[in-house]
């Protein structure tokens, strides 16, 4: 279980983490959603050791992650921005990460040539951004961690081998247990994969769940009333409301049957529960905070 | 599973695999240095001395081959110099760039053995240089048929040593900065920024006390905060005992025996400065990358040493252009704040990162800045250490050395001479005025009987009538008067076996018998008690080497001035003249 207690960090006066707190089970495949600047990346850096905390802690079951070699042997990383020794090639970087990493698999290595179409001896600073993304995912693929730590992991791979990577990323997740962090900007790739969500804002987690307790939680209601639109029940915790012609859209929190069961009592022509994406969760969780999407009239 | 021991051979087998090529630079350089040095001088003396028996040829070759080993020590220092930062840059540069250092730091080695390891690389490139540069060299002298290996070890030691020290100082400068153009800059600005300020308040006083002259050299503790020039001096200032002492086997001879005991102070001082570096490597946050000074309480410190040192630099500068080199006070204080303020803005916005730093922080800033750089003039125009008006006595002074104007270098402990040069200095102290008239340069290092070394170095008023009359008094102290004509008269005892003349002017030599050397050194002293006034040093003498061999050794370089009447007849006589034109006025 990897987790961030109450964590704080402060650049220069501006607070990018602000007691930031979130837990990621073993054997999950997390994905962590927020706004530009929400402090994704930050917490990222401090789940592997890179970033030392103002305050609070950064656990891989119970042991602190900070100056941890033991710790930090179970995890690999994939950045944003991957780094690679600019004269190396794959093979060097293999045999760089050999030396580090006590799990790295050789036999799996070579079974990832088939999967990556590289010139293993070819400088990694020749490739496209693409293929040095693809470089980043057999390397650290060969390490076997227990715990994968992926910052916008697939930013620049094509539909074919983001669908490969993902592949193989869940046949490690199914068949070693491996726990997975991810943080993307790309909400329905993270919901086709993921089955825990945190949501991050202002250098907080602002509601983490798995993802069907996310999607349970949260109703699109589509209703036509009969005449003019009629009281609501005050229980209702809507979020966002908006109607075409006489078809009302509402976004309520809750359960669905619990929601529908309130809406009953208004006789709608029509009402129906649509379960919503994980991109209109974020959109309308965000919208509390501050972060609607504007309409903008130029 | 693998070891920590396991990590950090794979990070220093990273590291030799990414930055041999300047392993192999340093190695190329020393190969021409050492073994192809080695080569030359081992050939040179073979065909030169074709007339000796083979036990004096394999003798004069190790001398010249040692010789030339402990003469490398200099430009290997300064080599390590460079190599220093070098290779500090390219070990810690992971640290400037937010990806790199994101990439080290997670990997599961803590940051101590990440320290240790990439310092240890450098160390290992450093020390592997140096062993293929002493093996090869070993390897010509073989060849040659000479092997004389201590001084090659001893090159060793003091090359890994100075390298040691140089690479610490290089590492400790790369934790402090996140910008790799500011790893040198930081480096070089340490390494001379004792002697940077020494030399610019020197400046200042010099423009500020009449008299005051900027001592080259100014030794003691400026010279040991200036590492590079401390081993310069101290390695390059070899003993040389001579070819003859070398073949009775005194093979350590040519190395200044203060030299052992300053290379294991630099040693030390690396080894601490190691410890410091290691624990600002745990301390700095790896999102500095980028920063120019990445802890903040240094920044401060680096802002104020930067302005006041530019201030008072530029400053001086844009005074001269402006007074035209006159003294003008407030004049020297405006042109150091104006310079001065402008760096400081400039560093702030490097630090910032940013154009936008006129805020009262910036403004208190300057303020303090100014008020440093006036105190800094007031300071030293009303001496307020007491440093320009000291004087010793003669009785706490053990020796002096004096130089500058027609004297050549004298180290005495006369009393009367030290008398002399106290009395000449007490003179020069006491003018408040600038001196745009007769002057005549003096230094004086006085060796005090408590321990401490006292440079100062002036200009001497010779329209003053009391500085004349202290002046002629200290070049006619018997040392000083004898001093200026020849060096060490009476050293080797009046016993000639054969002499000859070297006028290097028109290359022209004069061949004489043991009697003509008797009359030659008789007629050398009748002239050296001649009573010397400033005047007669006022031109350029020309030197002569007189070799006047004794059996204890030989008389050389001679300073005949024009009223050395009788050893000029004398020469004249032999049938060696020296033009009068060879006597140029100095001014």
């Amino acid at each position: 279980m990897l987790e961030a207690k109450n964590v704080v960090k402060t650049f220069d006066g501006f607070r990018a983490l602000d007691g930031a707190t979130m837990t990621v089970p073993r054997g999950a495949v997390y994905g962590l959603v927020g706004p530009n600047g929400a402090g994704k990346s930050t917490i990222i850096r401090h789940l592997t050791g890179v970033y030392r905390p103002d305050s609070g802690e950064l656990l891989l079951d119970g042991e602190p992650v900070w100056e941890n070699p033991a710790v930090k042997r179970r995890m690999a990383v994939i950045g944003d921005d991957w780094y690679y020794f600019p004269q190396a090639s794959i093979a060097e970087m293999a045999r760089f990460y050999e030396g580090m990493y006590p799990t790295f698999s050789r036999e799996r290595y070579e079974k990832m040539k088939a999967v990556f179409p590289l010139k293993e001896k070819q400088p990694i600073r020749r490739m496209s951004k693409g293929m040095q993304k693809q470089a980043a995912f057999w390397l650290t693929m060969s390490c076997m961690p227990e715990v994968l730590v992926l910052d916008e992991p697939v930013d620049g791979l094509d539909p074919v081998m983001r669908r490969q990577v993902w592949s193989l990323l869940l046949d490690d997740v199914a068949a070693r247990g491996t726990t997975v962090l991810v943080s993307s900007h790309n909400l329905r790739e993270l919901e086709d994969v993921c089955d825990h969500v945190g949501i991050m804002s202002r250098g907080k987690v602002l509601l983490e769940r798995t993802l069907s307790e996310l999607q349970d939680n949260t109703v699109k209601l589509q209703v036509v009333f009969p005449g003019e639109v009629p009281v609501l029940p005050a229980e209702l915790h809507i979020l966002h409301h908006s109607n075409v012609g006489r078809v009302h859209t509402y976004i309520v929190r809750g359960s669905s049957e619990e929601i529908l069961r309130r809406m009953q009592i208004t006789n709608p022509v029509l009402l129906e529960a649509i379960p919503l994406t994980l991109e209109e969760i974020f959109i309308y969780e965000m919208g509390g905070e501050d972060y609607a999407v504007r309409d903008i009239v130029l | 599973m693998r070891s920590v021991t396991s990590c950090s051979k794979t990070l220093i087998r990273s590291d030799w695999r990414r930055f041999w090529p300047l392993t192999f630079l340093y190695a190329f350089v020393s190969f021409f240095i050492m073994p192809v040095g080695i080569w030359n001088e081992g050939g040179y003396t073979y065909y030169a001395n074709g007339v000796m028996s083979e036990a004096e040829i394999l003798a004069n070759r190790a001398y010249s081959m040692a010789s030339h080993v402990y003469g490398t020590l200099t430009a290997f220092t300064i080599i390590n110099l460079f190599l220093g930062v070098g290779l500090a840059m390219v070990l810690f540069g992971y640290l400037m760039k937010s990806n790199s250092v994101g990439l080290m730091h997670a990997l599961p080695v803590s940051r101590t053995r990440q320290f240790l390891a990439h310092f240890g690389a450098g160390m290992s490139m450093l020390t592997a240089a140096n062993l293929l540069t002493f093996v090869l060299s070993l390897l010509m002298e073989g060849l040659i048929g000479v092997v004389d290996v201590l001084p090659l070890l001893i090159w060793l030691l003091v090359t890994e040593l100075v390298g040691f020290f140089f690479l610490a100082f290089g590492a400790l400068c790369a934790m402090a900065t996140g910008w790799l153009l500011a790893v040198p800059v930081i480096y070089f600005g340490l390494n001379f920024v004792v002697m940077a300020y020494h030399l610019l308040f020197d400046a200042v006083t010099a423009l500020l006390w009449p008299g005051h002259h900027s001592v080259t050299n100014p030794g003691g503790a400026v010279e040991w905060m200036t590492p590079v020039a401390k081993l310069v001096n101290v390695l390059g200032d070899r003993h040389d005992l001579g070819e003859e002492t070398y073949r009775k086997g005194a093979t350590l001879f040519t190395v200044n025996p203060k030299a052992l005991p300053t290379l294991l102070i630099y040693a030390l001082a690396g080894v601490a400065l190691l410890a410091f570096a290691w624990v600002l490597y745990r301390a700095r946050h790896s999102e500095s990358a980028g920063d120019a000074i990445v802890f903040p309480w240094l920044r401060p410190v680096v802002k104020y040493v930067i302005s006041i040192a530019a201030g008072i630099a530029l400053g001086f500068f844009v005074h001269e252009v402006v007074f035209g080199g006159g003294q003008n006070v407030i004049g020297l204080i405006i042109c150091q704040m104006i310079m001065g303020g402008i760096v400081f803005c400039g560093v702030e916005m490097l630090l910032r990162k940013s154009y936008k730093i006129f805020d009262r922080r910036t403004l208190l800033g300057l303020a303090a800045l100014w008020l440093a750089l006036i105190a800094v003039c007031v300071c030293i125009r009303l001496d307020i250490t007491g440093r320009e008006r000291r004087v010793p006595t003669a009785a706490q002074v053990e020796s002096v050395s004096i130089g500058g104007g027609g004297i050549v270098g004298v180290d005495t402990d006369d009393l009367k001479a030290i008398g002399a040069v106290t009395d000449l200095h007490r003179l020069v102290v006491k003018q408040s005025e600038p001196i745009y008239a007769h002057t005549t340069y003096i230094n004086m290092t006085y060796y005090l009987r408590s321990g401490e070394i006292m440079s100062r170095g002036y200009w001497v008023n010779l329209d003053d009538q009391d500085q004349y009359q202290a002046y002629t008094e200290l070049l006619n102290c018997e040392t000083v008067r004898r001093r200026l004509l020849i060096d060490e008269y009476d050293r080797y005892g009046s016993q000639f076996n054969y002499g000859y003349v070297t006028n290097f002017m028109d290359d022209e030599n004069l061949r004489l018998t043991p009697g003509q050397c008797l009359a030659l050194y008789r007629a050398l002293g009748r002239d050296m008690e001649r009573r010397v006034t400033p005047e007669m040093l006022e031109h350029e003498i020309p030197e002569l080497e007189i070799v006047l061999d004794t059996d204890q050794g030989e008389y050389r370089i001679c300073r005949l001035r024009p009223d050395c009447t009788d050893t000029l007849e004398l020469l004249e006589r032999y049938g060696l003249t020296i033009p009068e034109e060879s006597y140029e006025d100095k001014w």
